[in-house]
C-alpha cells in the first residue's frame, strides 16, 4: 500500500493529548510489534486478545481507533465490527493477511473504515491511523455551504449532522466524510480514485472497493430503496454521483 | 473443452437420425397401407361394376331376344330403347346384321375372341381396350332369334373414381409421413433434452461454475448419468474448495510470522547503534526477501488452485501508470503513453501494478534499471513495454526467463537477490487478463518486456 499523501499532519499536530488505538489481535508477537511501532509514532495503546476483551476494554478505555484482526478465535473480526458499530462511529481498521479474499469487503460491509495487510510496512499502518482520525476530527467545510439539502436528506457539515426526513442519521465519520464529498459535487460524476484520494487519503492505486463498501453502507442509511437509489447513483465505468431529485431525472441509473 | 460434439461419427446426429427413422416408418407403414387399400377397393370396385355390368347386360340380353323374335322388328328403336348405365353401348348382331347406336361402336371396336366365343353358344365377357380405354366387353348368344346381344361397359368412371382414391391415399401417405418426421424430430429432442442439460451443466462446470449441479431428470435410464455428473462436481467443488483454505490458512499462518518478524525489523531499525547496525542491515535486506519470496509463492500457489479473481475497473491509463511508477519511486523513468493508447482502460489494478513493478525490479537487477515505460494498444488491447539498456536476454534464454526459479545466466547487479518468480507471476497476471507476456531485444542495445492484456467484458 502506497504511504499516505504528503501533507498530513504530523502525529501530534491536531490534538495534544496522544491519540488511544485499541489494538485487538490474537497473535501476542504481532500484538507486541504493533504496540512499539505505535509507541514510536506518539499513540498510546491499549491491547486486547481477543474480541470479548476487545469489546470489553473498548466499553471501559473508549478508545479513539480500534485496529482489529480478522481472524479473532471465539469472536470473529467482523462480529467485533458489527458489535462497535451498534453503539459507536469510532474509525475501525481492519487487519488483514489476504488482500483479495473476500474478507476485505465482508470486514468493510461489517462497518470497517479502513483496513492494512499483513505484513504492514510501519509507516504505512501509521498513515492509515492518521488518515483515520484525521476524517474523525476534522471539521469539512471550507467554501462550501455548510448545509446541504438533498431530497428528504439535510446535511450540516459543520455540526456534522445528518437529517432525513427531520429524523438524526447515525453515519460514521467515514461515510459522512463521503456524503459531504457527494452532496459538495452534487451533480457531477465523482471517480472512485478521487473518493479515495479526498475521502481516505489514498493515491490512485488505492483500493476501490472501500469507495464500493462505503457507497453500500451509506445508501442503506439514507436512499428510501438502497436496491434502487435515487441520490447516489452509480455511473457505470467511471464512478457515483449525487443527484438531487428532479434535477435530472432518469439518467445514470 | 474438447468438443464431443452432437453429430455422430456418420454424419447426422441423434436427432436427424431420429427424425428420418421416424419418417421412413411413417413412410413405409402410410404406403403398404395405401396400396393395400387401393387393391383392395379397386378389385371390390371393378367386382361391383361387373356383376352390376353382368346382370344388366343379361336383362337387355332377355328383352332383346324378347323383341327380335316378335314380327318384324326395328333394331334402332330398341337399342335406343334399352336402357344404358355410365356410358355402356349395345353391338347387336342379328341375322349376321351389325347395328350400333352410333358410328364407331360397331362390330369393329369387340373383340374377335368374344365374338368367336358368343358365336360357340356360350356367354362370355372379355376386359378390353376399346376405343382407347379400358372396359369390360359382354356377349351373350341369343340362339332363339339368331342373334348376339354384345354390351360394352367402359371403365372410364371407375378409373376416375379409382384414380381419386389413389390421389388421396398418395397425399395422406405424404402427410403421414411428414407427420412421421415431426414426431420424430420432437421424439428426439425429447429424448435429447435431459443430455441438453448435460451438456449446459458441463459448460458451466468448465467456466468455473463449481457449483453447478444437475437436476435427475424423470427418465431412470438417464438417472445415473446425472447422479455421476453430480458426484463428480461435488467431488471437484470439494477438491477446488478444500485447496482454497489450505492456500487461505497457509496465507495466514505464514503471514502471521511474517508480520511480527517484518515489524520488529523495523523497530530494530530505528532503534539500532552503531554497533549493531550491520547486523540489523542484513536482517532488514533478508526478511524483507524472505517476505517477497512467501508472498510471491502465495501469489503463483493461488494460482495454480484455480483461486484467483480478476477485480478489473476502469482506470485513466496515464494517471493509472503515473501512479505505478510513482509507487515504485521510478518518476524519473520517461512513461510514454502513445496516441493510440485508450484514455481509458478496465483492468486489475492490483495485478497490472505488480506486474509493472516486477519488470521494473527485473530491469533494476540486471539491467542498470528500466530507460522507459512504454504504453501503447488498440481495440480492446492495451500493451505495456519495460526498456533496458543493459546486456539483453541471449536468444536461448527469452523463454526460460519467465519460467519459475529460473537462474539466469546473466550476473545480477543489485546485491538483493531476487524471488525467481517474478517474471512467473507477470506470465500469469498477463494470463489471467486474457493476454501474454515475452520478452524482445532492444536495437541497439537491451531488452523489451513487452506485456499485452485485454479487456475484460464489462
Amino acid at each position: 500500500m502506497p504511504p499516505d499523501r504528503p501533507g498530513a499532519p504530523g502525529g501530534a499536530s491536531w490534538s495534544l493529548m496522544a491519540s488511544r488505538v485499541l489494538v485487538i489481535e490474537d497473535e501476542a508477537p504481532v500484538r507486541a510489534m504493533v504496540r512499539l511501532i505505535l509507541e514510536d509514532e506518539g499513540f498510546e495503546v491499549i491491547e486486547a486478545a481477543d474480541g470479548e476483551e476487545g469489546l470489553e476494554r473498548f466499553a471501559s478505555e473508549s478508545p479513539d481507533l480500534v485496529l482489529v484482526d480478522l481472524r479473532l478465535p471465539g469472536t470473529h473480526g467482523f462480529e467485533v465490527c458489527r458489535a462497535l458499530r451498534a453503539s459507536s462511529d469510532v474509525p475501525i481498521i481492519i487487519l488483514t493477511a489476504q488482500v483479495d479474499s473476500h474478507d476485505v469487503v465482508a470486514g468493510l460491509e461489517a462497518g470497517a473504515d479502513d483496513y492494512v495487510t499483513k505484513p504492514f510496512v510501519a509507516k504505512e499502518l501509521a498513515a492509515r491511523i492518521r488518515a483515520a482520525l484525521r476524517r474523525s476530527t476534522a471539521v469539512v467545510g471550507g467554501d462550501s455551504p455548510a448545509v446541504h439539502l438533498i431530497g428528504s436528506i439535510e446535511i450540516r457539515e459543520e455540526a456534522g449532522v445528518v437529517r432525513k426526513d427531520g429524523t438524526v442519521l447515525h453515519l460514521t465519520k467515514t461515510e459522512f466524510r463521503l456524503l459531504c464529498e457527494f452532496a459538495d459535487h452534487a451533480g457531477l460524476v465523482l471517480s472512485r480514485e478521487q473518493l479515495l484520494e479526498r475521502v481516505w487519503g489514498y493515491d490512485y492505486l488505492g483500493d476501490s472497493r472501500l469507495v464500493d463498501a462505503h457507497v453500500r453502507r451509506l445508501r442503506t442509511k439514507i436512499e428510501d430503496d438502497p436496491a434502487n437509489p435515487r441520490l447516489l447513483r452509480t455511473v457505470r465505468g467511471f464512478g457515483y454521483k449525487m443527484t438531487r431529485p428532479g434535477d435530472d431525472g432518469d439518467d445514470g441509473a | 473443452m474438447a468438443t464431443t460434439g452432437r453429430k455422430g461419427r456418420g454424419g447426422l446426429g441423434l436427432r436427424a437420425r431420429g427424425t428420418v427413422a421416424f419418417a421412413l416408418l411413417a413412410l413405409v407403414l402410410s404406403a403398404s397401407l395405401a396400396v393395400l387399400t387401393y387393391s383392395i377397393a379397386r378389385s371390390y370396385l371393378l367386382d361391383q361394376r361387373e356383376s352390376l355390368a353382368l346382370r344388366q347386360a343379361f336383362i337387355n340380353a332377355r328383352a332383346t331376344n324378347e323383341f327380335l323374335r316378335a314380327d318384324d322388328p326395328d333394331v334402332p328403336d330398341l337399342l335406343a330403347a334399352l336402357p344404358s348405365s355410365s356410358g355402356s353401348f349395345v353391338v347387336l348382331r342379328a341375322d349376321d346384321e351389325w347395328f350400333a347406336l352410333s358410328v364407331g361402336t360397331g362390330r369393329a371396336v369387340l373383340p374377335e375372341s368374344l365374338i368367336a366365343a358368343t358365336d360357340d353358344g356360350a356367354a362370355a365377357r372379355q376386359r378390353a381396350v376399346i376405343g382407347g380405354d379400358p372396359a369390360l366387353a359382354v356377349g351373350i348368344p341369343l340362339p332363339a332369334a339368331d342373334a348376339a346381344y354384345f354390351e360394352v361397359f367402359p371403365y372410364d368412371e371407375l378409373e376416375k373414381t379409382l384414380a381419386t382414391l389413389g390421389y388421396s391415399l398418395l397425399a395422406a401417405a405424404t402427410i403421414t409421413t411428414i407427420l412421421g418426421a415431426l414426431v420424430g424430430s420432437y421424439a428426439s429432442r425429447r429424448v435429447l433434452r435431459p443430455l441438453r442439460g448435460f451438456t449446459v451443466g458441463a459448460a458451466e462446470l468448465a467456466r468455473g461454475n463449481f457449483a453447478t449441479r444437475l437436476t435427475a431428470p424423470g427418465d431412470k435410464d438417464l438417472a445415473p448419468i446425472a447422479t455421476s455428473f453430480n458426484e463428480m462436481a461435488e467431488a471437484l467443488q470439494k477438491r477446488l474448495e478444500r485447496e482454497a483454505r489450505f492456500a487461505s490458512d497457509v496465507t495466514h499462518e505464514l503471514r502471521t510470522p511474517l508480520t511480527a518478524l517484518s515489524a520488529a525489523v523495523e523497530v530494530l531499525d530505528r532503534r539500532a547503534d552503531e554497533r549493531s547496525r550491520p547486523v540489523v542491515d542484513v536482517l532488514r535486506t533478508q526478511v524483507r526477501h524472505f517476505q517477497q519470496l512467501v508472498l510471491d509463492l502465495l501469489e503463483i500457489s493461488r494460482f495454480d488452485a484455480g483461486a484467483v479473481d480478476l477485480t478489473a475497473e476502469q482506470v485513466s491509463t496515464t494517471e493509472f501508470f503515473a501512479s505505478v511508477l510513482r509507487g515504485l519511486q521510478k518518476e524519473s523513468v520517461p512513461l510514454e503513453i502513445s496516441d493510440d493508447a485508450p484514455a481509458t482502460f478496465r483492468l486489475d489494478k492490483r495485478r497490472v501494478e505488480r506486474v509493472v513493478a516486477n519488470l521494473v525490479e527485473n530491469a533494476d537487477r540486471y539491467a542498470g534499471g528500466p530507460t522507459s515505460v512504454q504504453v501503447s494498444g488498440a481495440d480492446g488491447v492495451l500493451r505495456i513495454v519495460v526498456e533496458d539498456e543493459g546486456p539483453g536476454i541471449p536468444p536461448d534464454e527469452v523463454d526460460a526467463v519467465f519460467e519459475r526459479f529460473h537462474r539466469s545466466t546473466a550476473v545480477s547487479s543489485d546485491s538483493e537477490r531476487g524471488t525467481g518468480l517474478g517474471l512467473a507471476l507477470v506470465t500469469e497476471h498477463a494470463a489471467l487478463h486474457g493476454g501474454r507476456a515475452w520478452v524482445e531485444a532492444r536495437v541497439p542495445t537491451g531488452a523489451r518486456f513487452v506485456v499485452e492484456i485485454a479487456e475484460p467484458p464489462l
